[in-house]
C-alpha cells in the first residue's frame, strides 16, 4: 500500500511540476498528399525534448510557456523549423515536404534531427516504403517481407519464402498486422511474393521479441503494417507492371483535405500466357485488393475503413475433374473500421472493430479418386487504446481487446470427415508507460494481461500476465545502451507438415485438448552507436526461453487426421544470439551490413528420444550486406548479398529393403545440415522527373541470384537396392532470374 | 507496346527456365553427423504363423550413405526360440543382396507364445522377439461393417465398378483396426499367397490411438461376368507394434517434400543390433465371391 501511495505521489508530482507547461499537439503529414508520417520526429533543441508521431500521425508535446523553436524531421523529407509562442495548449498541424531525390544536405540534416529521438526508441525497426524500394527485389517489385527478411535476427529458409523466423521463433509465432487486422498467411505464389502491395503500404514496423505491452497473442515478433490513407489533396493514379503482376492504384480526395480514398488492385497474369502443361504442371495465380477510406470529422475525430482481400489459386495440369490433378486456393480477407479521437491535446483514443478470415482449400484427384481438405480461421475483434501524454517525456497507454476466434481445423466433403470446429475468446488488457525521467534515461514498461477461453470445450479460462520492460540509457550524444525483458504468451498455433512457406495444408489450432499455450521469456540488451546521423552501428544480445513449444512426432500425419493433436508433442526451447549491424544512412551511398550468430535448441519429450536437437530455425551464421548508390537524382543501383549456414534437416544416413519397400535410416532429428545458403541480387532503377501534368515514371531492371547459385529448397533420394547406391537430388526454386518492372504515375 | 509485350514474354520464358531446378547433388556436401550412425548392418524380415510351413528369415544389408554396398556379415547360426524349444534354420540361398534361411522342418506357431529369433554372428547376436496374438472375432468382409459410408458405385454398359474411397482405408472389423489393401510388392517369402487381399489386425489398441491418416484404399473393379469369381481374404493378427511399424514403413516411402509428406523419422522395428521386424501371426483364410460384396454394399431397395 505504501508503495502504491509513493507511486501515485510520484506521478502527481510529475504532473504538478508541469503546471507551467502547455501542450502542443496535432498531426504530422505529407504536405502534398496529406499522408500521415508515422514516426516523424519533433524536437526542441534548447530543452532537448522531443516526441514522435504515433501510428496515426498524432503527436503531443508538453513544453514550458514561452517561445520555442522546433524542428520537425522525417527521413526523405525536408526538415521544417517551426517557431511557436506557447501561452496555452495549442494544436499545430505540421506538413512536411518530400525531398524530391532524398539526397544531400537536407537528408543528412533530417537524420541528425531525428537522431536524438530515434536514440530513445525501443527495439523497433521501422521501414518506409521508400527505403524498401531501394533494395533489390525478386520480381522487380518492392516486397515488404523480403525487406524485413534483410533485418538482422530475421531468418528464412529457401529462395521463395515469405516466412519470418525471428530470434528462434517459427513462422506462426509472428503476428502480421495490416491496419491492425491479423493476416494468417502472408504469401502469394508459394511464398515468392508477399501479400503486401507496395503501392498501398505506408510503413512497416518490426518488433523483434521485445514488443511493447499493447501487442500480444504471439511470442516471437510483431510486424505492424500501416496502409496508406489516400491523397487528401489531389487524385493520383499509377500502373505498375512486373514480370508476374500488374498493379493499378488510385487514390485521392473525396472531399478535399477532409476525406480520401485509396484503391489498389494487383493481379498476376502468368496464367494468361501459360496453361498447365507437361513442362509447367503447376500454374499459380493470385490477386489482391487493398481499399481504404479515411475521413476527418471535425478537428478531433477521424474514421478509417480499410479492407484487404487476397486470393491464390494453384491449378495443376488436368484440373480436379480429370484423372489426376490439384486445385488449391487460399486467401486472407480483413477489414478494419477505426475511429480515433483526441480528447483535447493530451488524450488520444483509438477504437477499432476488426474482422479477419483465412481459409485454405485443396482438391486433389488421383486415378479417379478425389480428395479435398479445407482449413481456416476467422476472427472478430473489438479493441480500444487510450494514450495519455502526461508530461513531455511520459506517455501512458492503456487498452483492451476481445477477439472471437473460429477455427476450422479441417473438413472434407470427399471423405465425409470434419474435425471438430473450435471457438474461443481471447481477451487482453494492457497498461504501459513510456517514460523518460532524465534526458539520458528512458523506460518503457507495462503489462499485457491475456486470457483465453475455449467456448465449446471443458477447458478452463487461461490467464497469463505478460510483463514487459525496456530501458534506454544514453551514455552520450552518440551512444546508448538498451535492455529489455518481455514475457509473451501465444494461445493459437499452426500445425503444418512441411517447412515450406507454401502453407497449403496448415491448420490453426487453439490451446485445447492438451495443446498448451506457448510461453516465451526473452531478455535482450545492446549497445547502439550513432555517428552524426550518417552512420550507425549496434550490437545486441538476446536469450529466449520457451515453454510448450510444439513439434511433431516421427511420421506425423496432419492431414485428415481426426486425432491430429496426438501427433504433437510439446517441450522447451532455448534461443540465443548476437546481432551486429553497421549502416550508412545518408549520402549518395547508403547501405547496411549485419552479422548474426544464433542458436535454437528444442528439448521435447517423445521427440529425438527426448534429447535436445536443433530447431528448423537453428541457422548459426548469417551475414548480409546491401548497398544502394545514387549515381544521379534519376539513376540508382543496388546490390544485396547474403550468406547463411544451412538449416537443420533430417536426412537419411542409410536405407534397407523391407517387404519390397525401401526404408530410410535416420540418425537424430535435424542432425544434418544443408549446404550454406548464399545469393547475390542486383538491380538498377531510373526515376523520371515529375512532369508538368504530374506524369512520372520509373523502371527497374534486376538480377535475382546473379551468380546462379543452387540453393536447395528440398531433397529427394533415389536408391538402388541392387547396387546399394543412393543418389540425392536437390530441388531449388530459382537460378539466375532477370526481372524488369515499370511504374507509371500521374 | 509490342516491344514491351515481347520483353514481357521473354521474361516469362526466362522465369520458367529459371524456376524449379532439379539437380543431383554430392551427398558428401551435407554436413552429416560424425561417427557411427547405424545401429547395425543388416535388416531382418522374418515371421512365424499359425500355418504349417517352413518359415523363413531373410537377412539383407543396410546400405550406408555414401557406401557402394555393405557386405552381409558372416552368419554362424539362425534359430528361433519358443519356451524351451529351439527351432533351427538352415541357409536356403544367398547372394550379395540377401540371405534366406528356412526352418529345417515345417512347423506352425501357437497363439499365446513368444517367439525369439536369434542370428548369431562373429561380432554378436542379432535378436528379435514377438508375441503371437490370437485373432479375435473377425469379420472377413470388412465392408459389411462399413457399407453405410459407401458413396459411389456405378453401372456402365454392363460393367459395374464399386469404388471405395479414402474413408475406406481403415475398417472396424470386430472392433479391431485393420490395414488392408496393402500395396507392398509381394515378397516371395511372404507366408500367404495374395498380398492384395491381406489384412493385418490387432486386438489391443483403439482405432483413434493408431490413426495416422495414411490414405490407404482399395477397390474392386469387376464385370458382371465375374461376380461369381472368388478370392481369398486373409487375415493376420499382429502386435500393435508391428501394426505401427507397417504404417511407418508406408509413411516413409516418400522422402520428398510433398504436400502429404510426413515428418521424417526412423521406423522402429523389434530387431536388436539391426533393422526390420520379426513378427508372428495368427493367420486365417476365408474365400468370398464378388457377389457377396455386391450384395453387401447394395441398398436393399435397389
Amino acid at each position: 500500500m505504501k508503495r502504491i501511495l509513493i507511486t501515485i505521489l510520484f506521478f502527481a508530482s510529475i504532473i504538478g511540476l508541469q503546471a507551467q507547461t502547455y501542450t502542443l499537439s496535432g498531426h504530422i503529414t505529407d504536405a502534398a498528399t496529406g499522408e500521415t508520417l508515422i514516426g516523424a520526429t519533433l524536437y526542441e533543441a534548447s530543452s532537448q525534448t522531443g516526441t514522435s508521431a504515433n501510428g496515426y500521425g498524432f503527436y503531443s508535446l508538453r513544453l514550458p510557456a514561452g517561445k520555442h523553436k522546433l524542428q520537425c524531421a522525417y527521413l526523405g523529407y525536408s526538415t521544417k523549423e517551426i517557431e511557436i509562442q506557447l501561452n496555452a495548449d495549442k494544436t499545430v498541424e505540421i506538413k512536411l515536404e518530400e525531398n524530391a531525390v532524398g539526397l544531400g544536405e537536407i537528408t543528412v540534416e533530417a537524420a541528425a534531427v531525428e537522431r536524438p529521438q530515434k536514440q530513445n526508441e525501443f527495439h523497433a525497426e521501422m521501414l518506409t516504403i521508400n527505403s524498401i524500394r531501394k533494395l533489390p527485389s525478386v520480381f522487380g517489385e518492392a516486397d515488404i517481407l523480403k525487406a524485413v527478411q534483410m533485418q538482422s535476427g530475421v531468418k528464412t529458409i529457401g529462395d521463395a519464402s515469405s516466412g519470418l523466423l525471428v530470434r528462434g521463433g517459427t513462422n506462426d509465432q509472428n503476428i502480421i498486422l495490416i491496419d491492425e487486422a491479423p493476416i494468417y498467411n502472408p504469401s502469394h505464389l508459394f511464398g515468392m511474393i508477399s501479400i503486401f502491395n507496395p503501392e498501398a503500404v505506408n510503413q512497416v514496423t518490426l518488433y523483434k521479441s521485445n514488443m511493447p505491452a499493447q501487442y500480444g497473442g504471439r511470442v516471437s515478433a510483431v510486424l505492424d503494417c500501416k496502409m496508406k490513407e489516400g491523397n487528401m489533396n489531389h487524385h493520383d493514379f499509377s500502373v505498375a507492371l512486373s514480370p508476374f503482376a500488374a498493379t493499378l492504384t488510385a487514390n485521392g480526395p473525396i472531399v478535399k483535405e477532409k476525406a480520401s480514398y485509396l484503391v489498389s488492385a494487383r493481379r498476376s497474369f502468368i496464367d494468361f500466357f501459360v496453361k498447365p502443361n507437361v513442362d509447367m504442371p503447376l500454374v499459380p495465380r493470385f490477386y489482391d485488393l487493398n481499399a481504404k477510406i479515411n475521413t476527418k470529422i471535425g478537428q478531433n475525430d477521424r474514421i478509417y475503413l480499410s479492407f484487404y482481400r487476397g486470393h491464390d489459386v494453384i491449378e495443376s495440369m488436368g484440373g480436379i475433374y480429370q484423372a489426376q490433378g490439384m486445385y488449391n486456393t487460399w486467401g486472407n480477407t480483413s477489414g478494419t473500421l477505426r475511429w480515433t479521437h483526441n480528447f483535447g491535446s493530451r488524450w488520444f483514443l483509438n477504437t477499432a472493430f476488426i474482422v479477419s478470415d483465412y481459409s485454405n482449400d485443396i482438391d486433389y484427384s488421383f486415378k479417379r479418386r478425389k480428395f479435398n481438405w479445407r482449413t481456416g480461421i476467422s476472427d472478430l475483434n473489438l479493441k480500444a487504446a487510450l494514450s495519455y501524454y502526461i508530461a513531455p517525456d511520459c506517455e501512458l497507454r492503456i487498452g483492451a481487446s476481445a477477439v472471437r476466434h473460429a477455427f476450422t481445423p479441417g473438413e472434407s466433403d470427399s471423405i465425409g470427415m470434419s474435425l471438430p470446429h473450435h471457438h474461443a475468446m481471447e481477451y487482453s488488457v494492457y497498461a504501459l508507460n513510456d517514460w523518460k525521467p532524465l534526458r539520458w534515461l528512458g523506460f518503457n514498461y507495462g503489462v499485457h494481461l491475456s486470457a483465453f477461453q475455449p467456448l465449446n470445450s471443458d477447458e478452463k479460462l487461461m490467464i497469463y500476465p505478460e510483463p514487459r520492460v525496456s530501458m534506454n540509457v544514453m551514455l552520450n550524444e552518440n551512444t546508448s545502451l538498451k535492455a529489455g525483458y518481455a514475457r509473451n504468451v501465444q494461445y493459437i498455433q499452426v500445425l503444418q507438415n512441411t517447412a515450406l512457406d507454401y502453407q497449403s495444408l496448415e491448420t490453426w489450432f487453439p490451446a485445447v485438448n492438451g495443446l498448451k499455450p506457448v510461453i516465451a521469456d526473452v531478455v535482450s540488451g545492446g549497445c547502439f552507436l550513432d555517428f552524426g546521423g550518417q552512420y550507425s552501428a549496434s550490437a545486441e544480445l538476446y536469450y529466449k526461453k520457451g515453454q510448450n513449444q510444439i513439434d511433431f512426432t516421427d511420421h506425423a500425419q496432419l492431414i485428415s487426421n481426426p486425432n491430429v493433436i496426438n501427433q504433437v508433442r510439446s517441450g522447451n526451447s532455448t534461443a540465443y544470439g548476437v546481432e551486429l549491424n553497421l549502416s550508412k544512412n545518408v549520402g549518395k551511398f547508403t547501405g547496411a551490413m549485419s552479422y548474426t550468430y544464433s542458436r535454437v535448441i528444442y528439448t521435447i519429450d517423445g521427440i529425438n528420444d527426448s534429447n535436445p536437437y536443433s530447431a528448423l530455425s537453428d541457422i548459426p551464421h548469417d551475414f548480409r550486406i546491401n548497398g544502394c548508390y545514387q549515381f544521379t537524382p534519376r539513376w540508382s543501383a543496388s546490390a544485396a548479398w547474403q550468406y547463411s549456414s544451412g538449416h537443420p534437416v533430417t536426412l537419411p544416413v542409410g536405407f534397407y529393403e523391407y517387404m519390397g519397400q525401401t526404408v530410410p535410416v535416420y540418425t537424430e532429428r535435424n542432425a544434418s545440415r544443408t549446404p550454406a545458403y548464399h545469393r547475390l541480387d542486383l538491380s538498377c532503377a531510373y526515376h523520371s522527373p515529375k512532369y508538368r501534368n504530374g506524369f512520372n515514371w520509373s523502371a527497374s531492371f534486376g538480377l535475382f541470384n546473379a551468380y546462379n547459385r543452387l540453393n536447395p529448397l528440398g531433397y529427394q533420394f533415389e536408391t538402388d537396392i541392387e547396387s546399394g547406391l543412393m543418389r540425392a537430388y536437390a530441388y531449388s526454386m530459382f537460378g539466375i532470374l532477370p526481372n524488369i518492372s515499370i511504374r507509371l504515375g500521374w | 507496346m509490342r516491344q514491351f509485350k515481347a520483353l514481357l514474354l521473354l521474361t516469362i520464358v526466362l522465369l520458367s527456365v529459371a524456376c524449379s531446378r532439379i539437380d543431383e547433388v554430392d551427398i558428401n556436401s551435407f554436413n552429416q553427423p560424425d561417427g557411427e550412425v547405424l545401429n547395425g548392418t543388416v535388416a531382418v524380415f522374418g515371421n512365424v504363423t499359425t500355418e504349417m510351413r517352413q518359415h523363413r528369415v531373410t537377412i539383407s544389408p543396410v546400405h550406408q550413405w555414401g557406401d557402394n554396398l555393405n557386405d552381409l556379415p558372416e552368419i554362424n547360426r539362425v534359430f528361433v526360440l519358443c519356451g524351451n524349444d529351439t527351432i533351427p534354420y538352415i541357409e536356403k540361398e544367398a547372394d550379395r543382396n540377401k540371405m534366406i534361411f528356412v526352418s529345417e522342418q515345417p512347423f506352425k506357431g501357437e497363439t499365446g507364445k513368444t517367439y525369439k529369433l536369434v542370428i548369431e554372428t562373429p561380432t554378436g547376436n542379432i535378436t528379435a522377439e514377438d508375441y503371437l496374438t490370437p485373432l479375435g472375432d473377425t469379420d472377413y468382409l470388412p465392408i459389411i461393417k462399413d457399407h453405410t459410408k459407401v458413396r459411389s458405385y456405378q453401372m456402365q454398359s454392363g460393367k459395374m465398378a464399386h469404388e471405395y474411397q479414402f474413408d475406406k482405408h481403415i475398417y472396424t472389423v470386430g472392433e479391431q483396426p485393420v490395414i488392408c489393401g496393402l500395396t507392398f510388392q509381394q515378397p516371395e517369402d511372404f507366408p500367404i499367397d495374395s498380398i492384395e487381399s491381406v489384412s493385418f489386425v490387432h486386438n489391443d489398441m483403439s482405432l483413434s490411438a493408431l490413426f495416422t491418416a495414411r490414405l490407404f484404399w482399395y477397390s474392386y473393379h469387376v464385370t458382371e461376368d465375374h461376380l461369381d469369381q472368388s478370392e481369398t481374404f486373409i487375415t493376420c493378427s499382429v502386435s500393435p507394434e508391428f501394426y505401427t511399424f507397417l504404417l511407418d514403413v508406408f509413411n516413409e516411402d516418400d522422402w520428398s517434400l510433398g504436400l502429404f509428406a510426413t515428418i521424417s523419422g526412423n521406423v522402429r522395428g523389434n530387431v536388436k543390433n539391426g533393422y526390420g521386424y520379426f513378427f508372428v501371426s495368427d493367420v486365417q483364410r476365408k474365400p468370398f465371391t464378388y457377389h457377396e460384396i455386391y450384395d453387401a454394399i447394395t441398398p436393399e431397395n435397389e
